[in-house]
């Protein structure tokens, strides 16, 4: 069967007063039905912007140049990037097929309507029930959510809810018409621990019995750890190393994924060891470095080679694939030792 | 409790934030941002403070810069012969030249320098207001503090808006340096910044405390860069000081309940290792209306009928380990996590 969601290439680029901004510039991955993939990377890397292309809400001045996203829809494979961003079909999937939540959820409620309303709206919207049928439906699904009191809940307003309760209450929301992908987009970065572990508890209890898949967007490797079945790791909008994530951790290949994964404290590791630290910045994104993105902080940096050529995306493993020359057979006489 | 000579005592800490209602602008209430936080931090150490937001860590560290003044209880600040002044009540003219004595590093790399001052300004000001030096001594200063931070010296006319925000969390340690003090509050350094980054700071306050034997007051609410940084760790809710311990044995052997949620709340770096921690029900108490007994009962799940009425003491329940519960060292807190499988 084919994968749940398809991302070929795709390109989305900022037109700005100081310079086009390569927001994404080649990034491919897929999703299968009910697993859950992680999207990891520094700030500026563009998870959001990818998150945001495949539902078409690109903020302007952003524009897909180059690509496809290929949702399969029961037998029918839709193309998203050739739909019309402000057309009913696009419309359709949003909510229904793919719902998306945010890390800020007052982005995603208005705040003159109260809780219940906004929830029964999007109901009855994509799926024509009347108002009865609607509202028992949110109470039902806040239940679901573990929302105390729904029957209360939803008359109160979204900024009478605590940070946690207005997470579940866009969790509800985002799941209410059952999608067939959920779209995280760092839904925990702004909580608290314990708040995190509520909601990455609920997240796992729901997409099981619920049976979806969900693009997990985060920058926090420990998460991706616990709760992700295959890993994408980005920078500067490239995708530069993808694999399921024993193998990410336990034998990643790309300088980046393995020097990201060395400069995390751990908790029981202890104060003996330094910690490995990337050296530099990340550049500023109308500045990109020529060649490898990453070769100005990379430690087995290979002059004359990765500040010269873009590397491709090599295939190690059918489901481990990195963006480095070190791999690349091309490039294994210049590169061998010695 | 720490093996070390004293630097800071503070005893019985209370800060508590007026409510005003009405155009009469009458008190309703009050805040207990802080309310009985005892620790003492020793001549080199590093120790840790923890806790959720809004627990009060960042009214702690105003209170002992003396930003605000506290309601109660002292901030003892120790010489080199061991004799000690009482900043807590200290008149505001009379805290000059202790001031120096304590820096802060702020979280926000972005808002804590003025964007309108070059690094020469801002590194050099502290020095400048305590008459320290001026001139050519104060740009050879200067450069060298900012050398010792890991920036080039001739950036040194540059504005803040020029640099990472790495790099501006550098020119705020760097500043906080000038007046070689004895205790720098770091009030979560790194939680703005990328992991990448997050580490060279790491890597660059522990440097320099091995080499000038600063203590630090580090601030967070990850625990696992606590974990990588403070020799002793303090745990705050909702005002109090809930358990203190070495950083090793508070991880380990926790004792008290809120603690131990804290720690299975924190995924684990390991795809082989996945745990579902049970998730601490309900929401934090607030600090205006606190519950009766243990401040933490609410969402315990180990409390009895006494934790509802009488609110537990800081109790030594180990050598150098103390906690405020009731059931302190008798609670199997193995039931707080689940194995989980991968799909
Ligand atoms: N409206 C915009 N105008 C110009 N550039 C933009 C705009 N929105 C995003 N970008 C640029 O696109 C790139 C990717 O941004 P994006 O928000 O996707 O990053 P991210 O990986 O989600 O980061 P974070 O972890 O901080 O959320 C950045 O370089 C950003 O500056
Ligand atoms: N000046 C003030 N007036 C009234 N209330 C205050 C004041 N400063 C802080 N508070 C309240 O005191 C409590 C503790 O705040 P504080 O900033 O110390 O928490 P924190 O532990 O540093 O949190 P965070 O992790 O979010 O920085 C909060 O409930 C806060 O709203
Ligand atoms: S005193 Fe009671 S309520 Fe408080 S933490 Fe201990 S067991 Fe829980
Ligand atoms: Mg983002
Ligand atoms: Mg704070």
């Amino acid at each position: 069967m084919a994968p749940l969601l398809k991302v070929q290439n795709l390109k989305v680029h900022f037109h700005t007063d100081e310079g086009v901004v390569e927001a994404l510039r080649d990034v491919s991955f897929e999703v299968e039905r009910g697993e859950t993939v992680a999207i990891v990377g520094e700030s500026g890397c563009g998870k959001s912007v990818m998150a945001r292309a495949i539902l078409r809400i690109v903020p302007s001045p952003g524009r897909i140049v180059e690509g496809q996203v290929t949702y399969a829809r029961d037998d029918e494979a839709i193309d998203l990037t050739a739909l019309d961003a402000k057309g009913a079909a696009i419309r359709d999937i949003r909510g229904a097929d793919i719902a998306m939540i945010f890390q800020e959820p007052m982005a995603t409620f208005s705040p003159v309507h109260t809780i219940g309303n906004q929830i029964n709206e999007a109901i009855m919207l994509h799926q024509g029930i009347d108002q009865t049928r609607a509202t028992a439906q949110t109470l039902d699904i806040l239940d679901r959510v573990g929302m105390p009191r729904p029957p209360r809940i939803i008359h109160r307003y979204p900024h009478q809810l605590s940070g946690g309760m207005l997470q579940r209450a866009m969790i509800a929301m985002a799941l209410s018409c059952r999608p067939q992908l959920l779209i995280a987009d760092e839904p925990t970065t702004a909580l608290d621990v314990t708040t995190q572990a509520q909601i990455l508890r609920l997240l796992y209890d729901l997409q099981g019995e619920f049976n979806m898949a969900i693009l997990f967007i985060t920058h926090d490797l420990s998460v991706v750890s616990q709760f992700a079945d295959r890993v994408v790791v980005m920078y500067l909008g490239e995708v530069v190393e993808s694999a399921d994530v024993i193998t990410l951790f336990e034998e990643p290949k790309h300088p980046y994924t393995k020097a990201l994964l060395d400069s995390i404290p751990q908790t029981g590791a202890g104060r003996g060891q330094r910690l490995q630290s990337i050296s530099g910045t990340i550049p500023n994104p109308l500045h990109r470095p020529r060649g490898c993105l990453f070769h100005p902080r990379c430690s087995s940096f290979r002059p004359g080679i990765c500040d010269r050529v873009e590397p491709r995306e090599i295939v190690l493993e059918a489901d481990h694939r990195a963006r480095c020359v070190l791999y690349d057979e091309r490039y294994a006489e210049a590169i061998a030792p010695g | 409790m720490t093996s070390a000579k004293p630097l800071l005592e503070i005893k019985n800490l209370k800060m508590h934030f007026p409510i005003k209602r009405g155009f009469m602008g009458r008190t309703v209430g009050h805040v207990k941002a802080v309310d009985d936080v005892s620790l003492t931090i020793g001549e080199g150490e590093v120790v840790g403070l923890v806790g959720e937001s809004g627990c009060g860590k960042s009214t702690v560290s105003r209170c002992i810069v003396r930003a605000y003044k506290p309601t109660a209880g002292q901030i003892l600040l120790y010489d080199a012969e061991g004799k000690s002044v009482d900043l807590a009540a200290m008149p505001e003219a009379d805290l000059l030249p202790y001031r120096r004595d304590i820096q802060m590093i702020f979280q926000d790399p972005f808002s804590s320098l003025n964007p309108r001052m070059t690094l020469r300004q801002i590194v050099g000001e502290p020095m400048r207001n305590y008459r320290i030096c001026r001139g050519k001594e104060l740009d050879d200063r200067v450069a060298y503090l900012l050398e010792s931070v890991g920036l080039r010296p001739e950036h040194m006319s540059r504005y803040p808006h020029a640099f990472s925000g790495g790099q501006r969390q550098r020119i705020g340690i760097a500043r906080a340096l000038a007046l070689n003090p004895r205790l720098i509050i770091c009030d979560e350094p790194v939680s703005a910044l990328d992991v990448s980054v997050q580490a060279q700071i790491l890597n660059l306050l522990r440097d320099l405390q091995a080499e000038f034997g600063y203590s630090y007051l580090f601030i967070a609410h990850d625990l696992s860069v606590v974990d990588y940084m403070c020799e002793r760790v303090a745990v705050m809710y909702v005002g109090k000081i809930v358990e203190t311990a070495a950083t090793e044995t508070l991880f380990s052997q926790p004792q008290h309940p809120y603690t131990a949620a804290l720690r299975s709340a924190i995924p684990v770096l390991n795809p082989r290792l996945r745990q579902l921690p049970v998730p601490l029900e309900g929401d934090v108490a607030d600090p205006a209306n606190t519950p009766a007994g243990c401040v933490f009962h609410p969402r315990c799940q180990f409390a009895q009928d006494r934790c509802r009425q009488e609110p537990p003491q800081l109790n030594e329940t180990a050598s150098e380990h103390e906690a405020r519960c009731h059931y302190a060292g008798e609670l199997d807190f193995s039931r707080l996590v689940e194995p989980a499988s991968i799909n």
